[in-house]
């Protein structure tokens, strides 16, 4: 190729460079770390696991009691809290307000948007281990850019464990946390799951319900920009999930919320409850003899945003 | 939901007829000798771990200005696919245009699920560049799903096909070195976030000069390329997720 033609590429490289760069931004200006998105800087996902698996071994895996054989989870997603996180203070105070609720809830992912936040939104978990209840956690990929796994281990401790919700009249649930923030199980994680599902699937769970950050489906164009799995790991998982007789997989990351049914599992993309947007809903999941779910709204821009709005609630 | 319907069904009329007329419209292609070729190949992923398998490849001027594109793949971790591209081709000043519409079915036996995809789109080649943008629409069954069902199975109705390749050199040279990225290969079809890039070339075992005579002697192409998928490209925390080698040999007559 004549010196001219090389110069030509490297100009239509140059230009397009900026474009890409845009499409890659993860975070607010100025805190870019394009790195990530071509080699990961936190921990791989095998790492993380390993980590996770040696603290769960130590502390072992959580048994919930709950007082009724219906039961109601509080679940939120994509909080992405910054410098402000009204959204989230709502769900803490709904959730605490609901005498009725499970004592336990859920935040399937992005906890924070930048690095810097994590004081921001702990301070709700604080709110909710002070009444005696729990919240448990998925990381997202916001959680571990910016190099944040060490910080997200030193609050969370474990990003892939499961616990088992006891009913009254002795039957369990199971609910297992899988760490999908970089897009993948990796491989221990998958060997883990596997094993993991072929156990309990054998052990008379009432309902299985897996919970993690990034979305399996990808079926419409509402997820933006938000990559997901490969397609190897999108097949395996949803074999494995339907193999082994999963009810539910909660998921978050593209911010809008998508029911689908594969292999008879249900996969329930959650809204997200991040401030500053319109259309922001946590969830509020049923479980009973079946599962159902409802999206309660939350925000400023929704009207009646200072009331508290949980429908099992008389004001 | 029906607008939608219809609003999509224009868009594929469109494509149709585009694809159609610009078969039509096509002129003859300097490439018009039919090519085979049997690769070899070895990749390891998280999913599958260590996986080998077979491409076979058909590259089928049929007539003077339409070239049919058949693969077919067979991998050891239980995953196979066939691909057919029904490309009408014809020449500007420079470098040619191409319009692909490609059928690929992939059976997922490890998983029981097939992957079915169409698309549709417009590629220019020249000589040190091809760009290829379009539109594919894909579908994710059950292989065991009753057909008179409407359950079992996801539908993507819209998804950005796009792929680029940089030679080092003109096709016609007998040796060259290639580098690509995209979101499609003969075989893959990934979602438009994920980009998958590779590194290639191949390798004439007889000059160009005596390929070019009159006589267009059937020769042998040596092949070989690295591919690399990340996981988590754009948006997460992106890290290696496969890697897969492929090497063989190529057959023109």
């Amino acid at each position: 190729m004549h010196m001219k033609n090389y110069f030509r590429l490297l100009s239509f490289a140059l230009c397009l460079s900026p474009i890409v760069l845009g499409l890659m931004s993860c975070g607010k200006p100025g805190n870019h770390d394009y790195l990530g998105f071509v080699w990961t800087r936190s921990e791989t996902s095998d790492q993380r696991f390993e980590q996770s698996m040696e603290y769960n071994l130590e502390h072992g895996y959580d048994t919930i009691c709950v007082a009724n054989e219906d039961y109601r989870v509080y679940v939120c997603s994509d909080a992405h809290v910054d410098y402000s996180s009204y959204n989230m203070d709502t769900f803490t105070t709904c959730y605490l307000a609901d005498h009725d609720a499970a004592p336990f809830c859920l935040c399937v992912g992005d906890l924070i948007n930048a690095t810097d936040n994590y004081p921001h939104f702990m301070a709700h978990v604080d709110r909710i281990q002070a009444a005696g209840r729990r919240m448990y956690s998925t990381p997202g990929n916001h959680d571990i850019f910016y190099n944040q796994w060490s910080i997200y281990r030193d609050y969370w401790h474990t990003s892939c464990y499961w616990l088992v919700v006891k009913l009254p009249s002795g039957a369990r649930d199971l609910f297992i946390c899988l760490d999908s923030a970089n897009g993948t199980l990796g491989q221990k994680q998958m060997q883990w799951l596997r094993e993991l599902l072929r156990e309990k699937s054998k052990q008379g769970f009432r309902h299985l319900i897996v919970y993690t950050h990034t979305h399996l489906w990808k079926i419409d164009q509402s997820q933006s920009h938000t990559s997901n799995f490969a397609m190897e790991e999108t097949y395996e998982l949803a074999d494995l999930f339907g193999r082994y007789g999963v009810d539910i997989v909660l998921q978050g990351h593209s911010h809008y919320r998508l029911t689908q049914v594969v292999k008879d599992v249900v996969y329930l993309r959650l809204d997200k409850i991040e401030d500053h947007y319109y259309n922001s809903y946590y969830t509020i999941l049923q479980v009973g003899e079946h599962i159902n779910w409802t999206f309660v709204p939350v925000g400023p821009q929704h009207e009646g945003w200072n009331e508290v709005r949980v429908p099992w609630i008389e004001k | 939901m029906i607008l939608t319907f219809i609003r999509m069904k224009k868009i594929t009329w469109i494509l149709c007829l585009l694809a159609i007329g610009t078969g039509c419209w096509a002129q003859s292609s300097s490439d018009s000798r039919y090519r085979l070729s049997l690769q070899g190949e070895v990749g390891h992923n998280p999913t599958w771990g260590y996986y080998s398998g077979a491409l076979l490849h058909a590259h089928m001027p049929v007539v003077k200005n339409v070239d049919i594109l058949a693969d077919i793949e067979l991998l050891s971790s239980n995953v196979y696919t066939a691909e057919i591209t029904f490309r009408p081709k014809f020449s500007l000043p420079v470098g040619h245009l191409y319009m692909d519409a490609t059928a690929l079915g992939t059976i997922v036996a490890r998983n029981q699920l097939m992957d079915i995809v169409g698309s549709l789109s417009l590629g220019y080649q020249m000589d040190y560049v091809n760009v290829q943008v379009g539109w594919f629409y894909r579908t994710i069954a059950e292989t065991n799903r009753s057909w008179d069902s409407e359950s079992g199975y996801v539908s993507d109705p819209f998804n950005l096909l796009y792929r680029l390749q940089i030679n080092a050199r003109p096709e016609r040279e007998r040796w060259n070195v290639y580098v690509g990225l995209g979101n499609v290969t003969p075989t893959q079809y990934e979602r438009m976030w994920a980009p998958m890039f590779w590194l290639g070339g191949y390798y004439d075992l007889r000059p160009q000069s005596e390929l070019s005579s009159n006589s267009l002697p059937a020769h042998f192409r040596l092949l070989a390329e690295v591919m690399v998928k990340p996981a988590g490209f754009f948006h997460l925390d992106a890290s290696l997720y496969n890697l897969q080698t492929r090497f063989g040999i190529a057959y023109t007559f």
